[in-house]
């Protein structure tokens, strides 16, 4: 184990990680600290010859842990409907919600600059379609198509994802 | 922790795309990261692995070729140690005593400049060769002695 390669890992598990911390801390920048530390203590424990049998498990359990930790610190309002036990280990469900996360974030982002902007506008900032229409200058149809495909290819991206689990 | 597991689809995509933000979540950046920050240890551990890339190239490149994994090289093959019993190249003849098939291309690829190649290096062949013969006499009299194809290689 301890000859894989930590960047592998990174690429297998750090989005999928910091979506599922965002389910306890919403604030990215808080969750990609999380999961840096989470990455540099499994790194602690592998350099020091221990061998965590499965570093995805490792991972999802200290950061899960992290977060708690941080949670009790510094109460979050709303995330009253959050396990807060400690003791408890990642609900496998949300693990496997996690990937599909990160497969619809990666899937936003390698959308076409427009069609991003578009569906941004849209779906994240709430602006209707004939404003958007207006804003660039094009039809309220094309508008509606580009936010359609755009979904198309996060459907996608989800269902890729499944095979990353 | 909350059931996100009867999260419909549509609300994936929304609670994704209320987060994404441009540059965020960046796993290369990441990356970078993490290196500067553990970047000691993972210099001790680029070593670790580069003394490993580096024994395995030596076992591919130097102990390989006595097994007959490797196409032996003239001068090296002929640099290797040979059993004095085995091999006796001092006189007008070579001769060979219960020597592997190896020792004995490597005795003559240096003797005639040229690099043999077969495939079994381990057989043994016992015989007396005349150095006046040439090269590819003798190579064939030991390939059809062992049964076995020695290709001649400048």
């Amino acid at each position: 184990m301890a000859k894989m390669n930590v960047e592998e890992l990174f690429r297998m598990y750090y989005r999928p990680l910091c979506l599922y911390a965002s389910h306890f801390l919403r604030d990215l920048d808080a969750c990609e600290e999380v999961v840096q530390a989470g990455f540099a203590a499994f790194w602690e424990k592998v350099q020091k010859g221990e061998d965590p049998d499965s570093p995805k498990s490792y991972l999802y359990v200290t950061v899960r842990n992290q977060c708690v930790n941080a949670l009790r610190r510094k109460p979050m309002p709303g995330m009253d409907a959050v396990s807060l036990d400690p003791d408890a280990l990642p609900d496998e469900a949300d693990v496997d919600h996690s990937f599909e996360e990160a497969g619809i974030w990666t899937a936003i982002e390698r959308l076409p600059k427009r069609r991003r902007e578009i569906l941004l506008m849209n779906k994240r900032d709430g602006i209707p379609a004939d404003e958007i229409a207006a804003h660039f200058g094009i039809s309220e149809r094309t508008v509606r198509n580009q936010v359609s495909l755009a979904l198309k290819a996060l459907r996608r991206g989800m269902k890729r994802a499944d095979l990353l689990k | 922790m909350m059931n996100i597991i009867t999260m419909t689809e549509e609300k994936t995509y929304d609670y994704v795309l209320g987060l994404y933000e441009a540059g965020k979540l960046d796993t290369a950046g990441a990356i970078r990261q993490f290196r500067a920050r553990n970047g000691r240890r993972w210099a001790l551990v680029a070593a670790y692995w580069a003394a490993g890339a580096l024994a395995a190239f030596a076992a591919v490149r130097y102990v390989a070729p006595r097994l007959g994994l490797f196409r032996p090289e003239a001068e090296e093959t002929a640099a290797a140690p040979v059993p004095a019993a085995a091999v006796d190249a001092s006189a007008s003849e070579f001769v060979f005593t219960d020597a592997p098939l190896g020792t004995v291309l490597g005795v003559l690829s240096s003797y005639y400049g040229c690099v043999l190649e077969t495939a079994d290096t381990n057989r043994r062949l016992n015989g007396t060769f005349r150095k006046s013969d040439d090269v590819e006499t003798v190579v064939s009299a030991i390939g059809e002695a062992l049964g076995v194809d020695i290709e001649i290689v400048q």
